[in-house]
């Protein structure tokens, strides 16, 4: 592995070539992949090499690529489909869009060679209204391809003809499953449904279906052109070539990274992110979403890939990683994910529409310091159980942040429930400041920082802070010189 | 643009796309143009930077391209500068003031504003075959 930590392939174009350049991807290899496939490969041999390259979808289930085009080729239809999923959806990721941005044309590229390889001629790219920017490069990028005869009929003289169009998601997060997705395409509610049938059987109007990743489609040129046997070196047993994640939080370095699968989460924290910001402890990190789980330090080592993520109570996820450092609250973090799910469930199953509110409702007594040692209980029967009942993804994982906090950060759920207290002093309705008198020299900036007015006392004489009026928001603690309020 | 018709042509193509992307002759200018470079300022970054190629007439010489995102996101806005037979430097925290710098230190005199350096924190698939 190279000294740098990081090697980007699906980002390889990113923030290099100028994406609303045809010419300026066609130098970089661009298209090449698919017109050495339409000369040279039929659609099993391109099947086959997506397979050895071991390929999985980088949307955050790991699907082997390959395999799933397979399925959709082998079931005879006049008409299939190919989905990019675009969707992206996770609250601090932002991969799909830096490579929608960046480097357009490699999604076109790769889903014509999807569609070459199970014998589909239309695909759709669904994407996020949200994403102005990388609408406006996708559309340039279509017009420049259709104009240079890469994309529309009878690309290359090779006889086969493939058409993209895109298709706008109103910002619903159930849509980045694939079976809401496609009812979304069709201008249904964007509501899963029960697998099988698969998309590959009866996906997007009941014909065969491929849907695939943005990151996943974005490897797929690179695989083509370096061969399968150069990517298939390239990470562990089980996960092939890199993963690109959104870095967030508590670091130094905030960045979009890709890293060979197989780097710890080490590597990631200390040596890509330089470290947490302002010399503070490690916590945890959340990887995958509303729909992972928080690592603690323990598992620092762990090489990441699918398997060794999800053996630790976490997932690959689509990418968002967000680092925290001792201060964070890990009940409130808890609490965070589940009102973005049932802000974000779609309704259809019970256990996921109710059950999840409930979670939160449970959570919510406890951040206030109502708490028992019955409702532990009951959150984790509850979760358990809406894990259990759910149809889709979304349900599925979506008690993932308080099962893996309540596994790795028991101690905290107890602080609140039983000494009613936040040891991270983040629960608001747990946390008093108060001004040491030894240490106050009645400077006045707290006063002054103060935004409902609660804190009292003269120039040069120790303030006091009125517990009654106090919001508990920070202010004063953050504005003091000399160290004299504290957080308890 | 004219259609490519087939394989052969579009190898053509490639090495005609690639000698202009390759110019020995030409400085390029890349500048993060994603959504998140865009969030900190880097439309007035490309603007000084362009307005500073025309007022010093080295258009000719000089290509500023909008891109995609570098991935330093806790540097934005990025700029990167290659001067033929060089190697390339990247810069950080860039705004419309120090981007003129950019321009009259890096490109006009040769000098690295080494107080905006970036370290490159990734290696290409070109770097780790080798």
């Amino acid at each position: 592995m190279g000294k740098k930590k990081q090697l980007r392939i699906a980002l390889k174009n990113c923030g290099v070539i100028d994406p609303e350049s045809i010419e300026e991807y066609i130098a970089n290899d661009g298209y090449m992949a698919l017109g050495n496939i339409l000369a040279d490969m039929t659609p099993e041999e391109v099947i086959n090499e997506l397979k050895e390259s071991g390929l999985r979808g980088r949307g955050g289930g790991g699907f082997p690529t390959g395999l799933k085009l397979e399925f959709a080729r082998k079931n005879k239809s006049d008409k299939k489909y190919i989905v990019c999923n675009a969707d992206e959806g996770d609250p601090g990721a932002f991969m799909d869009r830096s490579i929608l941005e960046g480097d357009p044309h490699s999604i076109l590229e790769a889903m014509a060679i999807c569609g070459y390889a199970i014998g589909s001629d239309q695909g759709f790219i669904y994407t996020r209204a949200e994403y102005p920017l990388a609408i406006d490069r996708l559309k340039l990028a279509i017009s420049q391809a259709y104009e240079m005869g890469l994309l529309g009929r009878n690309i290359l003289g090779s006889g086969f003809s493939f058409d993209i169009e895109l298709k706008y998601g109103a910002g619903a997060f159930v849509c980045g499953e694939e079976t809401a997705l496609i009812n979304s395409i069709e201008g249904h509610r964007g509501e899963p449904h029960f697998k099988p049938p698969y998309p590959a059987e009866k996906g997007l109007w009941e014909k065969p279906t491929t849907v695939n990743n943005v990151e996943t489609l974005a490897n797929i040129p690179t695989i083509f052109n370096m061969g399968a046997s150069w990517f298939s070196k390239i990470g562990t047993k089980t996960s092939k070539g890199t993963k690109v994640f959104a870095l967030a939080g508590n670091v130094n370095k905030v960045g979009l990274v890709e890293v060979p699968m197989g780097t710890t989460l080490r590597e990631i924290v200390f040596d890509i992110g330089e470290a947490i910001k302002d010399g503070k402890n490690f916590k945890a990190v959340q990887t995958g979403g509303p729909s992972g789980g928080c690592i603690p330090a323990q598992f620092l080592d762990v090489p990441i890939d699918y398997e060794s993520l999800k053996e630790i109570g976490s997932m690959m996820g689509s990418g968002g990683m967000i680092i925290m450092d001792e201060d964070t609250c890990m009940v409130d973090i808890a609490k965070y994910y589940l009102e973005f799910t049932t802000d974000e469930s779609c309704g259809k199953c019970t256990a996921c529409r109710i059950g999840n509110k409930r979670l939160y409702e449970i959570l919510q007594k406890i951040t206030e310091g109502n708490g028992t040692r019955e409702d532990l209980v009951k959150l984790k029967e509850l979760a358990e159980i809406i894990k259990d009942a759910s149809l889709c993804g979304l349900g599925q994982s979506a008690p993932n942040p308080v099962l893996s906090t309540m596994k790795y950060f028991y101690d905290e759920y107890l602080a609140h429930v039983d000494e009613k207290r936040c040891p991270a002093g983040i629960c608001s309705s747990l946390t008093t400041y108060e001004i040491n008198k030894e240490k106050c020299i009645g400077c006045t900036l707290c006063a002054k920082a103060c935004p409902v007015g609660c804190i009292n006392g003269k120039v040069r004489e120790t303030h006091v802070i009125d517990q009654e009026k106090c919001i508990k928001c920070g202010a004063c603690y953050k504005a003091c010189k000399f160290d004299a309020v504290s957080k308890s | 643009m004219k259609k490519v018709k087939n394989l052969e042509e579009l190898k053509s193509l490639k090495e005609k796309c690639l000698s202009e992307f390759e110019d020995p002759k030409t400085t390029r200018i890349i500048v993060g143009m994603a959504t998140c470079g865009l969030a900190a300022g880097a439309g007035e970054v490309f603007d000084s930077i362009a307005g500073e190629i025309m007022k010093l007439g080295l258009e000719d010489k000089v290509n500023v391209v909008r891109s995609g995102c570098m991935g330093a996101c806790h540097s934005e806005p990025t700029v990167e500068i290659t001067v033929p037979g060089q190697e390339s430097v990247l810069y950080g925290n860039v705004d419309s003031q120090s981007a003129k710098v950019l321009v009259r230190n890096h490109i006009v005199r040769g000098e690295i504003v080494n107080e905006l350096v970036l370290e490159k924190t990734y290696e290409t698939i070109a770097e780790w075959r080798e």
